[in-house]
């Protein structure tokens, strides 16, 4: 039985693939995209996340902390974050809500209960579970036994992944997974290594290696200003050679996630992008249409 | 008569702005010192009497208005204050508010002070509930004004006949015919204004309406409407205006194929209908009824169904509130319609599942060739109209008050009052525990019942309403008032709520007290009586645990199942004392806050006098797996335990049910909790109110997620600027 670290588990979801789905999130990417929405899934490890704003320095998670993580200097709280293993025992303990323990060690077994409860729903609406992230390849092994688990179940199956990942842990995963809802930030292989810390080419070999298996794909494009919206023809492009395309996603850059990197003591790299205008959104999207792709809604 | 949104203005608020015509009758504290000096002066008379002749005063003498501005024109001045969302009580109402009030205290002055302390503790406040009242409005339109009179005439001519007629029969059947003569009176006055005004249609369908039953939809309605009025100068209000669809397809087929109507005309009339009933600002929304299906199964949903709903969301107002009537035939264009109104933000929308009403009224022995005719009455509660004399709202129980009795050895948290009889302050096991909340309980259900048939001796006395006796068959077969049981079929509700309070307050005794051992029943009782000062860790970690309900958890749901079932037990089916028996009911409307106030300090973290669980909903902020966990948690529950109904509120960002997507998930999720025995379900979207108590008050609102493709997190936890964004665009888009 392999163990995950898990994120969260979201519940009554209708953006992450058809129907009415519930989503997990692993931790952990091998990218590093500058406008990502969930820092939190980066790290490996488990982590803690501290919304200073809450905080009333009350003391008690200092007196939880095994490992004097939390210190109070002039009633002044100070989280040492080097110190801080993420157990999140001091989370339990605070009354304000102001710590946040991101990543748990979890079973795949254990995690069946919660995952099928909806399964009615799924059911009514042709939906299921996605496993997202953080990139849920990272976690190959995890990820192939839980949608093995679900499949058994007869539970439809979405894998939201960067497809930056070695062949061989798409080869475990794959045969589990119903679709794949896969990222294409950008055609450009320096760009994308410049905006994401790695270069595509393994991305677009998996693309186009999963076509080639006839895996149904549902591919993603975020939408950052001045950073990749140059790339969208050059991407539609390339959709276009795929023979398994379900739909092509264009997902808008937003802002949502300034209050998580403050709280994980991450510095939030790109401060003067702002979002993407209707009209530019609208002009991403001809994009696709022009090519002659299916665009699904946002 | 012009078009409607030109007519719009002038109707809106025309109540609040109402121009009282000065020589039409006397104002309104004229008529009050007036009505007051009468009860004074003939105390001795039987109150039906009083009642009908003080209705004859006020519909002789009261100022009226005729507005020119729609054609459901007339309205009568009753003292009521308009300046808030729902109209204050006019001076019929306060009277017989106070009549209840002085009847009961003097002469049940035990149990008086007993419902005033259980009031103050939040415990039950047991009451007759003359409140929600339902015309037999199939007999109302079907026989006219005339009708009515005529058969109450011909019912009382039956009695003499039979030898039955004593000094009450006669005392009713007097009132009905004053009753009627005062609502005659009130018509030619409408009438009679309405002629010098130049409003020709309203004129002459109220002379028709004088003289026959209604032959057009346009009659219909106006009788609707104008009953509506009449029935309601006084305490009670008519908590539904019938399955208008079903109710209105006779003469809306008629009229079409006479080629007096056609669709636009008959949306244009709807525009009016609604208008008015939103002007008159009636208290909590009033009631109208759609869907529901015939004795042969086949769906009463039509042409007119959707032509009305598709009028009313043009519309954009919340008043009346709608109730849908569901079945496995309930058309996907009906639920995605209702759904798509529901995201838009309209939250008057409630939709009841009639399988699992009717499995209810099995068991409380009304089968399903009777029962499939219910109507919602009031917020969400089942009543077959003209059949059973429901009194819907006879009081509630608070769960969470049981739970905080058996903590502190039987006696109240906060005031450290004893209600009803000490317990063991240590008892050995959990079992013992609950059984002993469960004693509690018991000393609750007794405790209203007891007060409601001491109350109910006094009923008529207090309240007889012999113009709405006169819509239901039994009563005047039988010559008696409704609240002199006049009704063969007479039930009493008794609501029990607070299930996700009490519920996770048990799980927390259960684990901390039971399991860990972390601390003894009576240092918990302690830390409770002092409000958790100086435990805030404990508290945290309470607050903190997985298990609560209304997230599909079995721990937390087989407790609520065994505290429903209990509470089952005792209620359903037992005689209520005057002929019926009592009906069990989930929902607590806005009592969730009142009885709050009252109960102390609970084991699962929450505070002194802070509101309980609302309905069948989670405690504030514990909704942590979202729509579908609450829902996989009340399927649990067995339907056939609520003839009272039990609304499950769904409260979800419109970012979550954007798209056709989203309304697919909307539908699913009432198809999905109907198919699973789920009783009524009331959606509503998140709105700038919401967000902006969110924003300050985060612990209430821990589980509000807002939705984007792939993102992960609450919305308490974002930036105060991306909060106040939302805050704005959501108010964008409710202009």
């Amino acid at each position: 039985m392999t163990r995950g670290v898990v994120l969260n588990i979201k519940h009554f979801e209708i953006h992450d693939g058809d129907g009415l789905r519930t989503t997990l999130f692993l931790k952990g990417c091998p990218l590093r995209c500058a406008w990502c929405h969930n820092p939190e899934s980066l790290q490996p490890r488990p982590q803690l996340a501290f919304y200073s704003g809450k905080c009333v320095s009350c003391g008690l998670c200092a007196a939880a902390c095994p490992n004097g993580a939390h210190a109070f200097e002039e009633g002044r709280h100070v989280f040492r974050r080097e110190r801080c293993v993420g157990c999140g025992k001091c989370e339990n303990a605070c009354p304000q809500n102001a710590l946040k323990a991101f990543g748990r060690s979890v079973a795949a077994e254990d995690l069946l209960e919660e995952l099928t409860a909806d399964k009615k729903f799924y059911e009514a609406t042709g939906g299921g579970v996605t496993v997202s992230g953080g990139e849920p390849l990272m976690q190959a092994d995890f990820c192939a036994e839980l949608l093995s688990l679900l499949k058994e179940r007869g539970i439809d199956t979405a894998v939201d992944t960067s497809l930056y990942a070695p062949r061989a842990a798409i080869d475990k995963v794959a045969p589990f997974a119903d679709v794949f809802l896969a990222d294409v930030k950008a055609f450009d292989g320096t760009l994308h290594a410049a905006c994401t810390g790695r270069d595509n080419a393994l991305i677009l070999e998996n693309l186009a290696y999963l076509d080639g298996a006839g895996k149904r794909i549902e591919v993603r494009v975020p939408l950052i200003p001045t950073v990749n919206d140059g790339e969208m023809e050059k991407i539609a492009c390339l959709l276009c050679g795929l023979k398994h395309l379900s739909g092509v996603k264009v997902l808008s850059y937003h802002r949502l996630a300034l209050a998580k990197y403050e709280a994980l003591g991450l510095d939030y790299r790109l401060p003067a992008v702002r979002e993407p205008t209707a009209e530019e959104r609208s002009r991403a999207v001809s994009a696709f249409l022009d090519a002659g792709l299916p665009v699904l809604s946002e | 008569m012009k078009d409607f949104y030109e007519n719009r203005e002038f109707i809106r608020d025309e109540y609040r702005f109402a121009h009282w015509d000065p020589e039409s009758g006397l104002p309104a504290e004229e008529v009050e010192a007036n009505v007051r000096k009468f009860y004074k002066e003939n105390a001795q008379m039987p109150p039906v009497l009083q009642r009908a002749f003080a209705f004859r005063y006020i519909l002789e003498n009261a100022r009226i208005e005729v507005n020119p501005h729609t054609p459901f024109a007339g309205k009568i001045e009753l003292g009521c204050n308009y300046q808030n969302q729902f109209a204050g009580a006019g001076y019929f109402e306060r009277l017989y508010c106070e009549r209840y009030r002085d009847i009961f205290s003097a002469r049940l002055p035990a149990e008086w002070a007993k419902r005033l302390q259980a009031t103050k503790m939040g415990i039950s406040i047991p009451d007759t509930d003359f409140w929600h009242i339902c015309p037999d409005w199939d007999r109302v339109l079907g026989l006219g004004i005339r009708g009515l009179m005529e058969e109450a005439e011909a019912c009382r001519k039956d009695i003499e006949r039979r030898g039955e007629a004593d000094g009450e029969t006669e005392y009713f059947f007097g009132a009905v015919e004053i009753c009627y003569d005062a609502v005659l009176t009130l018509m030619r006055r409408y009438i009679a204004a309405a002629r010098a005004k130049g409003c020709v249609e309203y004129a002459d369908c109220m002379e028709a309406l004088t003289i026959r039953p209604p032959e057009t939809l346009f009659e219909a309605m106006q009788l609707s409407l104008f009953f509506l009025e009449v029935v309601e100068i006084g305490r009670e209000r008519g908590r539904t205006l019938g399955d208008l669809d079903a109710l209105y397809l006779p003469y809306y087929r008629r009229d079409v194929a006479r080629g007096i109507l056609d669709e636009a005309k008959t949306r244009e009339l709807f525009r009016y209908y609604f208008s008015k009933i939103n002007a008159g600002r009636r208290y909590a929304n009033q009631p109208v009824c759609i869907g529901g299906e015939r004795a042969d199964g086949t769906t009463l949903v039509s042409d007119l169904t959707y032509l009305m709903l598709e009028t009313y969301d043009e519309l954009d107002i919340y008043n009346p509130k709608i109730h849908v009537k569901c079945d496995r035939n309930t058309p996907e264009k009906l639920l995605r319609m209702l759904a798509a109104m529901i995201r838009k933000g309209n939250s008057s929308i409630v939709l009841l599942n009639d399988e699992s009403i009717m499995k209810a009224y099995a068991r409380i022995g009304i089968p399903p060739e009777i029962s499939y005719r219910y109507l919602p009455l009031g917020c969400y509660e089942p009543a077959i109209p003209g059949y059973e004399d429901a009194r819907i709202c006879g009081g509630w129980i608070n769960l969470a008050k049981g739970v905080e009795f058996a903590i502190h050895g039987g006696y109240d948290g906060m005031t450290g009052e004893l209600f009803a009889f000490e317990t063991d302050r240590e008892p050995a096991t959990f079992a013992d525990f609950l059984a002993i909340v469960k004693r509690h309980l018991k000393s609750f259900v007794d405790f209203a019942m007891h007060n409601i048939l001491a109350q109910e001796t006094y009923a008529y006395e207090v309240n007889p309403h012999p113009l709405y006796s006169s819509t239901l068959s039994d009563c005047i077969r039988n010559g008696r008032d409704v609240f002199r049981h006049g009704m063969n079929v007479r039930n009493t509700s008794l609501k029990v709520f607070a299930v996700g309070t009490a519920v996770d307050s048990l799980l927390a005794v259960k684990k901390y007290v039971y399991e860990k051992r972390a601390l003894t029943l009576p240092a918990l009782s302690e830390i409770l009586k002092h409000n958790w000062e100086g435990h805030d860790a404990l508290r945290a970690a309470i607050l903190h645990e997985r298990a609560k309900w209304g997230n599909g958890i079995a721990e937390a749901d087989d407790l609520a199942c065994e505290l429903y079932g209990y509470m089952a037990s005792l209620i359903i089916g037992t005689p209520n004392g005057y002929g019926g028996v009592f009906r069990m009911g989930a929902d607590s409307v806005n009592f969730a806050e009142v009885y709050g106030k009252g109960t102390g300090a609970s084991a699962d973290g929450r505070l002194n006098g802070q509101p309980l669980s609302k309905n069948l909903r989670p405690v504030n902020g514990m909704e942590r797996l979202s729509v579908t966990g609450l829902v996989n948690s009340a399927s649990k529950l067995d339907p056939s335990w609520f003839a009272d109904g039990a609304p499950l509120d769904i409260l979800v960002h419109p970012s979550a049910v954007q798209g056709e997507k989203g309304l697919d998930a909307l539908v699913s999720v009432i198809r999905t909790y109907f198919g699973n025995g789920g009783v009524s379900i009331q959606g509503n979207v998140v709105d700038a109110a919401v967000l902006e108590r969110a924003a300050e008050h985060p612990e209430d609102y821990q589980d509000l997620q807002i939705r984007v493709c792939g993102w992960n997190e609450y919305f308490v936890n974002l930036s105060k600027e991306v909060q106040r964004d939302f805050i704005l665009r959501a108010k964008e888009n409710a202009v």
